[in-house]
């Protein structure tokens, strides 16, 4: 009997504990669920500050994640509400805007602009630049007519996938007066063969000006 | 009747403990140690983390209890890589690693070994291990070694992996790391500069104040300087000036009645200065604005300059590493680090982890 009593207390403690924690929604500093991620779009993409920006000209959402944004208030230990943020990047501005969306309210309730320069790339913009590149004839005589064929990559690779041909990318900043990308917003991908990467630094996608670059040997 | 027994247990002993930190994150999200990991516990840590989209491993929140009894001490709201920048010699290419959409690296058995290793998170994102840490503190034959809990994820970045990793001792020291591996890109030296974001709330958000401790040599004498950083700017590193930075809280003393601080204090082999601003200076100090993120934005965010005296305070930590190519790195690059500690200073009255 006292075994069947710790059990029940047991079950208590390890079952219905958590399953009444999950009832009540997430705790402050958790991830947020994709409910909140489908709330954080919807308020963001028909908020009219974030809706004028990116109207004008072509742009794309990059992110959008948890953010634990605080009131201000004295001793404050964790955020009264729930936040995401939502970043968005226009191309012909060359700016971001990040939008600050109140779960529980379900609206945006500030924005900042980042310059273009700070706003990460995402890897939708490794795809296109990727598809440009692929679709150049200097990119292919670069693998001398025999192209393998390459597919986007935008996870890590698992053991399975680490002999696929795979094309990958990163932020490519300029310092040179110049260098296009000093001023336009590009992508260097990274083209992996048998796990080895081959042709490295040598092409480069100005997605602004939806050009491919082929770049010297730099490293 | 035994189950009234227990609970009646469970009243007391919850009664009897000093006042419990509601709880702001869930399993798999929250990870609590308590030291030594066998036997009455002297000190324990709470952590909430997320693997985020882009700057991998965040620290979403972190509680400090020195002692069984004591009240617990929030030092971190937010500590996070914001930004890696990896410029290379000759001038080009120039990286931003950090990207979204990318994920992290799913972590096994493998990397993260049991019994120490634990794999967490829905994605298998992040590694938490409970390690012996080597000697704590010894004279002679009196001696005692210590522990540490350490989180880690890796981040992917075309032909780099970063490994991301906060360590939470038993001292109440914070450890922030990252390191690279990966296959190397030619033959040219470069440098993979790590920008964190530390938003310390020590005992809270709002009245907290950086100051900078330098030292120097007249004559026979060394001098030591604290000076108030009053105004958000950014701050240069001397080694031969140990330069270090403390954050302090208006009210929280310890039991000598000395303001209770945690040291910033650089775990450097060089400099690094390149041509983009935000690199000129090792420390940044700014006031919290939710949406300055971004480390290479530094330059813009101390302009026009904010007071940080006893208000809600950022800083900013920027290190490299000089990868010099050798032709061991032919086929893979092993693990390289670099980062920072975080050491409580005047948080005891008295030597802990003693006898």
């Amino acid at each position: 009997m006292a075994n069947a009593a710790r059990a029940v207390l047991l079950a208590a403690v390890l079952i219905i504990a958590p399953a009444v924690a999950r009832a009540q929604g997430p705790l402050p500093l958790d991830p947020l669920t994709p409910q909140e991620r489908a709330v954080a779009d919807s308020a963001a993409t028909s908020d009219p500050r974030v809706r004028e920006f990116i109207g004008a000209g072509r742009s794309r959402q990059i992110h959008l994640d948890f953010i634990s944004a605080k009131s201000g208030a004295r001793g404050e230990d964790v955020p009264p509400t729930r936040h995401a943020e939502v970043l968005f990047y226009n191309y012909d501005r060359d700016l971001g805007v990040l939008a600050l969306v109140d779960l529980s309210r379900r609206r945006v309730v500030d924005v900042a602009r980042v310059p273009g320069k700070s706003v990460p790339i995402n890897s939708d913009e490794v795809a296109d630049a990727a598809r440009l590149a692929l679709a150049d004839p200097r990119v292919a005589r670069l693998f001398g007519g025999q192209m393998p064929s390459f597919r986007v990559a935008t996870k890590a690779a698992s053991r399975e996938e680490l002999g696929t041909p795979r094309i990958e990318g990163l932020r490519l900043v300029g310092g040179a007066a110049n260098d296009p990308c000093t001023r336009h917003r590009c992508v260097m991908l990274f083209f992996r063969v048998d796990n080895r990467y081959v042709q490295m630094n040598r092409v480069a996608v100005d997605l602004t000006a939806q050009q491919v670059l082929i770049r010297e040997g730099e490293r | 009747m035994r189950i009234g027994r227990y609970l009646f247990a469970a009243a007391v002993a919850s009664l009897a403990a000093p006042p419990a930190v509601k709880a702001q994150c869930s399993a798999p999200y929250l990870v609590e140690q308590q030291f030594p990991t066998a036997g009455p516990e002297q000190t324990r840590w709470k952590v909430c983390w997320q693997v985020m989209d882009g700057p991998n491993l965040v620290v979403t929140g972190a509680w400090f209890r020195p002692a069984p009894a004591a009240s617990w001490i929030k030092l971190i709201y937010d500590a996070r890589v914001s930004q890696l920048f990896v410029p290379y010699h000759p001038g080009s290419p120039r990286y931003y690693d950090i990207g979204y959409g990318f994920g992290s690296v799913p972590l096994t058995g493998t990397d993260c070994v049991a019994p120490n290793g634990t794999v967490l998170g829905s994605s298998s994102e992040l590694c938490k291990e409970v390690r012996d840490r080597g000697i704590a503190w010894k004279h002679d034959a009196s001696m005692r070694r210590g522990q540490e809990l350490v989180l880690w994820s890796v981040m992917a970045a075309a032909n780099y992996n970063y490994v991301v990793e906060w360590t939470f001792r038993d001292d109440g020291i914070v450890l922030g790391r990252v390191g690279a591996t990966g296959q190397i890109a030619g033959t040219n030296t470069h440098v993979h500069g790590p920008i964190w974001r530390l938003d310390l709330d020590l005992n809270g958000s709002c009245c907290n104040t950086v100051a900078t401790m330098t030292h120097s040599e007249v004559g026979l004498t060394g001098v030591d300087a604290h000076n108030d950083v009053t105004t958000e700017r950014g701050i240069t590193y001397s080694p031969t000036a140990f330069t270090m930075v403390g954050i302090r809280d208006q009210t929280l003393v310890n039991g000598n009645g000395k303001h209770s601080e945690w040291h910033l204090m650089p775990n450097i082999a060089g400099i690094p200065l390149h041509q983009e601003p935000f690199t000129k200076n090792t420390f940044w100090v700014t006031r919290y604005n939710w949406s300055e993120m971004l480390g290479d934005q530094l330059p813009a965010y101390v302009a026009p300059a904010q007071s940080t005296v006893n208000s809600d305070v950022v800083v900013w930590y920027y290190a490299a590493l000089h990868h010099v190519i050798r032709d061991e790195d032919t086929n893979m690059t092993h693990l390289m680090w670099t980062g920072f500690m975080l050491k409580p200073a005047n948080v005891w009255a008295k030597t802990p982890l003693f006898p």
